[in-house]
């Protein structure tokens, strides 16, 4: 599925993606009206699922707050970063939407089509004509992706290690 | 060989290549993070529960100051209730609350939902912040899993300089390892400084790891057999001498953007908060009452002040320092919680305003409005700050 890269730099905190003061309701629908809000306000109208969120380092970084990973989940985007905060990948992975990382240096300008290849790990700028390799995902982590989030895995399995 | 981290979480479960599953000893989460825990765990086939282990602490909004956070708080009592779960609302900050209570022993893993619950390395256990879905697995498990992180070694030696505190060890590193220096890493810290404080002194310095994105740290521990192997492999190791510091200051809008205090000195200021799970012991509201004793704060700068939980508001009481707090013009925020740091309620920003805060973080928009500027510090920085409503090296006042 073709999408649009939404670029965003280094140190993206879980208070960029959603402020603390909107993390008053757990209704997924209020929050990610929120996405973004004091950064990037046009965010929450024009994403459309199969979009390309796109961080450098330590995206994520900051509280434990699930809501960031929710609203990115109810944008139905995918995430591609260099690296992330600890929780906030954590926190994607049990909600079922995938942290990719990359080793490569990204030459993806914001608004590009992209397409992400997720069977061969490949991310494609459509726009530069460019291809990127994604690092794969460790067994474990996919093994919970597949079941759709860590709850739907534990039901499975009923034990971390199936 | 093995460094502290791999030996306790060995202790503590099963190490697959660079898996761990352990078992964790306690469960902590607040309002914010166990109303989406209780939703998550609603989705359970099987509903068995540890609840021994468990412990939710209402600290986030407390009271409640809007209608949203009521309802989240009555869903947490009615889950508490049915479950027969320990609970504690508007005592403390949960981290401070945790350790007062004696719920954070040597060579246990203890998950808790919050990102700062790495702290409980100060007192010899693995803490590991998570979100509300790894909370809501732990109670149904008793169990959390990890990818094994390396280890980056901080040594700290030499007394420290006039007007610098443990705040400044926290800074410092923080500054030279950088927000993303720690990430997926552990850090543990040892040295001369440390090994003569205790734990809510070492507090700020432990907690402040996860402004450099590690996983989680622990302090070096001989009394109680914590210390890494001989040869140890260390992914980087830092050494600070504590008698070359000066006092720090963290730079908007970033906890790794620290300066000597003196570089941005006489910067007006509208906010002071001394307080947090970061600085609101009672070493540090003595500290702030020895620079407020028979002073007034600047009518133009908010100072807020509050205890991290009752027991030390209660020795606050007795040991006077209350009197002084309210002597100099400050405002003492009660019950204990994490309205101020969290930019939630008791004190928030509005466009414009500058606050200086002995908190632990401050990305735009963290305290308020994202047109507002937070500087991180120590208490003694704040207070000083407070009096003359402007940033100040505190050694003025000492």
């Amino acid at each position: 599925m073709m999408g649009r890269a939404w670029v965003f730099g280094d140190k993206i905190s879980t208070d960029y993606i959603i402020p603390g003061r909107f993390n008053i309701t757990s209704d997924p629908n209020e929050l990610r009206k929120h996405i973004f809000q004091y950064a990037r306000p046009e965010f929450a109208d024009k994403v459309k699922p199969g979009d390309v969120v796109i961080g450098g380092k330590t995206f994520g970084c900051g509280s434990s707050r699930e809501h960031a990973a929710i609203v990115m989940r109810e944008c139905g985007i995918y995430l591609i970063a260099q690296s992330y905060g600890w929780i906030f990948r954590r926190n994607c992975i049990n909600l079922g939407v995938v942290p990719m990382e990359t080793a490569e240096i990204l030459d993806v300008s914001d608004g590009d089509n992209v397409e992400i290849d997720m069977d061969k790990y490949l991310l494609e700028d459509i726009t530069k004509g460019k291809t990127y390799s994604l690092k794969p995902l460790p067994s474990f982590i996919l093994n919970i992706h597949e079941a759709g989030g860590l709850i739907e895995y534990l039901n499975k399995y009923g034990t971390y290690l199936k | 060989m093995s460094t502290i981290i791999e030996k306790i979480l060995k202790k503590n479960g099963t190490v697959y290549n660079n898996l761990a599953v352990v078992k964790v000893d306690k469960i902590m989460s607040h309002d914010t993070t166990t109303p989406l825990a209780i939703e998550a765990f609603e989705k359970f086939s099987d509903k068995t529960i540890h609840k021994d282990k468990i412990v939710i602490v209402f600290d986030h909004v407390v009271p409640p100051s809007f209608v949203d956070a009521a309802l989240n708080q009555k869903i947490m009592k009615e889950f508490c209730k049915r479950y027969s779960i320990e609970f504690y609302e508007s005592q403390g900050i949960c981290h401070t609350l945790m350790i007062e209570k004696g719920f954070v022993q040597p060579w246990k893993v203890i998950v808790g939902g919050d990102s700062h619950t790495l702290v409980y390395g100060v007192a010899g256990a693995i803490g590991l912040g998570v979100g509300s879905t790894d909370i809501a697995a732990c109670w149904r498990t008793g169990e959390t899993w990890l990818e094994i992180p390396e280890t980056i070694k901080v040594e700290v030696n030499g007394k420290l300089a006039e007007g610098t505190y443990s705040k400044d060890i926290a800074l410092e590193y923080v500054k030279e390892l950088t927000l993303s220096g720690g990430e997926d890493k552990a850090i543990e810290f040892c040295g001369d400084t440390l090994r003569e404080m205790d734990v809510y002194e070492k507090m700020p310095i432990g907690l402040m790891a996860t402004e450099c994105s590690a996983v989680t740290q622990v302090f070096q521990d001989e009394k109680n057999n914590l210390v890494s192997d001989k040869n140890v492999k260390y992914a980087k190791e830092l050494e600070i001498d504590a008698s070359t510091l000066e006092p720090l200051i963290a730079c908007p809008h970033f906890p790794d953007n620290v300066k000597p205090v003196a570089e941005v000195e006489r910067k007006e200021v509208n906010q002071v908060f001394i307080g947090s799970c970061t600085n609101g012991t009672i070493h540090d509201l003595r500290l702030a009452a020895k620079v407020l004793k028979n002073r007034k704060t600047n009518p133009y700068t908010r100072t807020l002040i509050s205890p991290a939980t009752l027991p030390i508001f209660k020795t606050a009481l007795k040991e006077g320092l209350i009197d002084i707090f309210l002597e100099s013009g400050a405002i003492v925020c009660t019950p204990p919680g994490c309205g101020p740091c969290i930019g939630r309620h008791n004190g928030v920003l509005s466009d414009g305003e500058i606050c200086v805060s002995t908190s632990n973080r401050n990305y735009q928009g963290r305290m308020g409005s994202p047109k507002a500027e937070v500087y991180i510090a120590s208490p003694a920085t704040a207070a000083a700050t407070a009096i003359e409503g402007r940033i100040t090296d505190p050694r003025r006042f000492l």
